[in-house]
């Protein structure tokens, strides 16, 4: 039976492309892993490999068509086949047929066959009706235990060309990805080459993509602010062991999560986006996205409605979110939904720093180290714990007042800690 | 041979029993109380009453499917037999076997095989068993002249008559398996002489003169006490109806159907036996009857108060020691 | 030109067909001749050809001998057995002599007997006369059987079987023969090894034998109200099978039960269940399920019987538990 050939989702941000070259044509046959068509999206041009081996029947769409990921574009089958995806081409195949007097008597003709069989009368014993709409083929994207290994692995499949029934994507089909996406290193020493070349993994790629689209797409300016948090750290101190009793991590992160949360409900802005055409979208969930550090990447799982929550729940589940990044067992949804994202690089000592926006957000708030700094106060130096918070914001939505006002909010928060517990 | 008044009334009484417990089962296969199809012997009396009178309750015997007066007459409690056609938990059977498939091991009633020829090679063991202990306990297989169209039958006389077994082989010769003629599918004019070739003593017996039944029976019966090893008994008869209860028939003649009615009754041609030779008066006879014909009336009755089975007892006696699971 | 004829015409007018077209065909078999039939399925060919419809005695075994041998000469015989429980008496025939005849003769001579047996249950007669008996061939490498459903396929599917050049065990169901269906007047042939779809679905594909597919349409419109679409397919050839047009169903769906009457073990469904669990194991959403007779004799008594077949609430349920699983 045919199988089919799909648009390919080549990041976790295609939504389509565009068929910009076919390199085949129809009637000719393909191997598989042969390119047979060069896609074009808004970033990349990219090409789209044949499944299967076999004949290219039939090529549905045309060059300069744009179709969303996962249409499909082409049939590969064997000569002759008959691909009875629709009634409407059945019936055309059959028409060609009778035209050209290559029909055999109607239970031996495959097409009419078929056709027949779909318009059977209904009869005493056939009490169902044989639906007579589109008969699809085999038609599953991924088997439910390939479905399961991708999601084990954190791995999006949508970019995976499958060769199980009707195009499929089977458990070896995830198998081979994974061991083309990259091993882990291993540990024996290898001979030092002058210059090595390796592909770049799935998910340096998307990173690649993002960062540098954010740079593109967007007017990003970062200022600074410190923040005195003498108190703080002492309350930290205080609380930590009390919320260890109770089995939880308190973190920094986490109270930076609240704060910032408490300071979106009072700063619409923050929480407004520009879509494509300049129109202004307001969140009013505050759904706070948590830059976390993997071997190779990063990801930025979501912790959803903070404002709604209390510190210890907060320290939770941020800290089971942690795990399960590194675990590579979030689930997408985990990973959308963002209202603002903290990126905290303090435990390496850097003090400030320009992070840069998780578009489509319009900020993001770089968190530096706690130090003890010689700070004047009325005259005279005292010993204080200062933090600096670095915040990046999309400057064609919010000023640089707006954005100030926004952070000495955050720092008001953080010097006044005792709310936050 | 004439045997004493006594014994016929007795063969009277049950020829009667037997038909009239056959028209009642007619009456109930045709209104549908009864379900699925039953073989009625009515026309066969004679040669079924005759031959069981010849046996002792030790004696194994074998009916075939169109048996029910041989299987009432054996010694079981006949309203239990009735019960069992009718589908019912007292049936003796709990209802499981229906009218093929009736047994009473108590008085060694073997039961019938729904196929053809099978029981005709299994009273080979029954009969076996007999002689390996030592009893002169004989064994009778009901068979019709369809049945000898199996390789089971040949089988079976071959052993026996090499083994010397003590078999009565009592082939009912209704003239039909179910369309065809005898004469169309075996080529011995009298099937009785089949068993020369394997040279075991046969005779070509009158089925409906239950006199000349119950002397032929009793002279095999006896060679096979004495160890003198099997006999076959054609006995020539017919059957009034088709082959199951529904069937037109109409691959008989309309005459020869109606001259072994009329003028072949075996209850017709004892009767007036009794009266002419033996001197019993009407009255006589109709006490009989009507003493039959309450009897029946108790078992119909019995029948249709009894429960139907628990469905759940379908799962029972699959195994022997051991329970088979439910869905 | 199609019209309505039942089940049991059908294959008479196949027989009738095929013996017009080819007389190197004929019957065979108790009853078949003159009366047409116990089951009144041969009427009228004997009254046509008298020497090519042949009552026998009782004697399977020799029925379906005679059949092998004349079947490596040349002809064409269609065999009866009036009940397939009696196919026990010409198991040897069948087994060791019909299925490996064209093994034996290295392909020079077939064996192209079509085997004409009547089963099932539902009539009230007992273990001996209601029987499934396809599970009993299948282990038997050489032979064709052939479960038809409707009387479409009856027609169809018998004379396929006749110009088959393989021993064909023609299973015909006892409650089918009444049940009617638009047939064409015309001969026709419907691929023998191929199973044909009866109803498209996307969660469950549901595989059924005869008097099991009228459940299956009858589940099939239940689950629909809840929400679960059901493809059913009736194999048609049970041996050779198509295996492919189920495992192309089942991929899709991902769900599989098998209905069919007679016991479960060692039955049809047996057999379908290991062929899925071996191609397609990572395709499937749940266990597969099969819905079948009870494991026993079929007893005489009405309650006793409808409690041993398997019902529409049996499969129904089956259904609905693939979807929850």
């Amino acid at each position: 039976m045919a199988t089919h050939v799909k648009m390919p989702k080549f990041g976790l941000s295609m939504e389509e492309g565009t068929i910009a070259a076919w390199l085949k044509q129809e009637g000719e046959p393909v191997k598989k892993g042969e390119p047979i068509a060069e896609i074009t999206t808004e970033k990349i041009t990219n090409t789209v490999e044949a499944p299967t081996d076999g004949i290219l029947l039939k090529i549905v769409a045309q060059e300069e068509e744009t179709l969303p990921c996962g249409a499909v574009l082409a049939y590969i089958g064997e000569e002759g086949e008959i691909i009875s995806d629709s009634f409407e081409s059945l019936a055309a195949l059959a028409d060609e047929k009778i035209k050209t007097g290559q029909t055999q008597p109607p239970f031996q003709d495959p097409v009419l066959q078929t056709i027949f069989s779909e318009q059977e009368d209904k009869n005493e014993t056939k009490p169902a009706t044989v639906q007579s709409q589109k008969r699809p083929l085999a038609e599953i994207v991924i088997t439910p235990k390939a479905e399961k290994l991708a999601r084990e692995k954190g791995i999006d499949y949508n970019c995976i060309v499958g060769t199980g029934i009707g195009g499929a994507i089977t458990i070896s089909d995830i198998k081979n990805y994974l061991a083309s996406v990259g091993s882990k290193q291993t540990t024996e020493q290898s001979p030092v080459e002058p210059v090595r070349e390796s592909k770049m993994g799935n998910m340096r790629n998307i990173i690649a993509d993002r960062m540098l689209g954010s740079l593109r797409n967007s007017a990003q300016t970062t200022m600074v602010l410190d923040v005195d948090v003498t108190d703080l750290t002492k309350l930290y101190k205080q609380k930590r062991e009390e919320f260890k009793a109770k089995n939880v991590k308190l973190s920094y992160t986490a109270i930076l999560i609240k704060a910032v949360a408490n300071a979106l409900s009072k700063h619409e802005r923050f929480r407004t986006v520009i879509t494509d055409n300049n129109t202004l979208l307001t969140k009013s969930e505050i759904n706070i996205g948590v830059a976390v550090d993997l071997e190779d990447g990063l990801l930025v799982p979501v912790l959803r409605n903070a404002d709604q929550k209390d510190l210890e729940t907060i320290c939770g589940e941020l800290e089971d979110l942690a795990k399960r990044a590194r675990e590579n067992r979030l689930t997408v949804d985990e990973l959308n939904g963002g209202t603002m994202t903290i990126t905290n690089l303090g435990m390496y000592g850097i003090k400030y720093f320009t992070p840069i926006l998780n578009l489509p957000e319009s900020a993001i708030l770089g968190v530096g180290s706690i130090t003890e700094q010689p700070v004047i106060v009325a005259g005279g130096i005292h010993i204080k714990s200062v933090m600096t918070l670095s915040l990046t914001h999309d400057h064609r939505i919010i000023d640089g007042a707006p954005a100030a006002r926004f952070l000495n909010e955050i720092k008001q928060i953080l010097q006044e800690p005792q709310a936050l517990f | 041979m004439a045997l004493c008044k006594e014994r016929l009334l007795k063969l009277y009484y049950d020829m009667f029993l037997i038909r009239r417990f056959e028209e009642e089962v007619e009456k109930y296969a045709k209104n549908g109380t009864i379900p699925g199809f039953v073989h009625l012997s009515i026309g066969q009396e004679a040669a079924q009453a005759g031959i069981i009178d010849c046996l002792r309750k030790t004696d194994y015997k074998f009916p075939d499917h169109r048996g029910h007066g041989a299987i009432v007459l054996c010694g079981t409690d006949k309203k239990r037999v009735m019960a069992e056609i009718f589908a019912k938990a007292t049936g003796i059977n709990g209802g499981r076997g229906g009218s093929m498939h009736i047994h009473d091991l108590e008085v060694r009633n073997m039961g019938f095989n729904g196929v053809q020829g099978s029981t005709v090679v299994t009273c080979l063991g029954t009969a076996f068993a007999s002689q390996y202990r030592g009893t002169d306990d004989v064994t009778v297989v009901f068979m019709g002249d369809g049945t000898l169209g199996e390789g089971t039958c040949h089988e079976s006389l071959n052993m026996a008559a090499t083994w010397k077994l003590p078999i009565i082989y009592c082939l009912l010769n209704n003239q039909y398996a179910i369309s065809t003629h005898y004469r169309e599918a075996h080529p011995q004019q009298q099937l009785s002489t089949w068993a020369k070739g394997y040279e075991v003593p046969s005779e070509t017996v009158d089925g409906n003169d239950v006199e000349a039944v119950v002397e032929a029976t009793e002279r095999a019966v006896e060679r096979a006490r004495k160890g003198e090893g099997p006999t076959l008994l054609e006995f020539m008869t017919y059957r009034w109806q088709g082959h199951f209860s529904g069937d037109p028939a109409s691959y008989r003649p309309a005459d020869e159907v109606k001259e072994w009615i009329e003028n072949r009754d075996p209850i017709k041609l004892l009767k007036e036996k009794l009266i002419s030779r033996e001197g019993c008066s009407d009255d006589e006879l109709a006490a009989i009857e009507a003493r039959a014909n309450e009897e029946v009336g108790e078992m119909v009755k019995f029948s249709l108060e009894s429960p139907d089975p628990v469905a759940e007892d379908a799962l029972k006696y699959v195994y022997a020691d051991r329970e088979v699971e439910d869905r | 030109m199609s019209r309505i004829l039942s089940y049991a015409k059908a294959i008479n007018e196949a027989l009738h067909q095929e013996m017009e077209r080819d007389d190197s065909v004929f019957i065979l078999g108790e009853d078949v001749a003159k009366m047409g039939g116990d089951f009144g399925i041969t009427q009228g060919i004997w009254h046509r050809w008298p020497h090519r419809a042949k009552d026998t005695a009782l004697s399977e075994q020799a029925i379906v001998g005679l059949a092998c041998g004349a079947a490596i000469c040349g002809l064409r015989p269609v065999p009866e057995i009036m009940f397939a429980d009696f196919i026990t008496c010409c198991y040897d025939q069948l087994v060791n002599n019909a299925a490996k005849l064209n093994f034996m003769y290295n392909g020079k001579a077939h064996c192209p007997i079509t085997v004409r047996a009547v089963q099932g249950a539902g009539i009230r007669c007992a273990y001996h006369h209601s029987q499934n008996v396809e599970a009993w061939l299948m282990n038997v490498p050489g032979l064709v059987i052939v479960m038809p459903t409707t009387p479409y396929e009856a027609k169809g599917l018998l004379i396929s079987s006749i110009r088959n050049n393989n021993p064909v065990v023609f299973l015909e169901h006892k409650m089918l023969y009444n049940t009617k269906g638009e047939v064409p007047e015309e001969p026709y042939t419907i691929d023998l090894y191929k199973a044909e779809i009866e109803r498209v679905g996307k969660d469950i594909t549901i595989v059924a034998t005869q008097t099991a597919l009228k459940l299956a349409h009858e589940a099939a419109e239940i689950m629909e109200k809840e929400g679960a679409s059901v493809e059913i397919i009736d194999p048609r050839t049970i041996m050779p099978l198509d295996k492919e047009t189920i495992i192309n169903s089942v991929a899709k769906t991902g769900r599989l039960i098998i209905a069919h009457e007679g016991p479960k073990f060692g039955g049809f469904g047996a057999e379908i269940s290991a062929i899925i669990s071996e191609h397609i194991f990572e395709y499937l959403r749940a266990p597969i399920k099969r819905v079948t007779s009870l494991d026993v004799p079929v007893a005489f008594a009405p309650v006793m019987e409808d409690y041993i077949l398997p019902k529409t609430e049996h499969l129904v349920k089956a259904c609905r538990e693939v979807m929850e699983y």
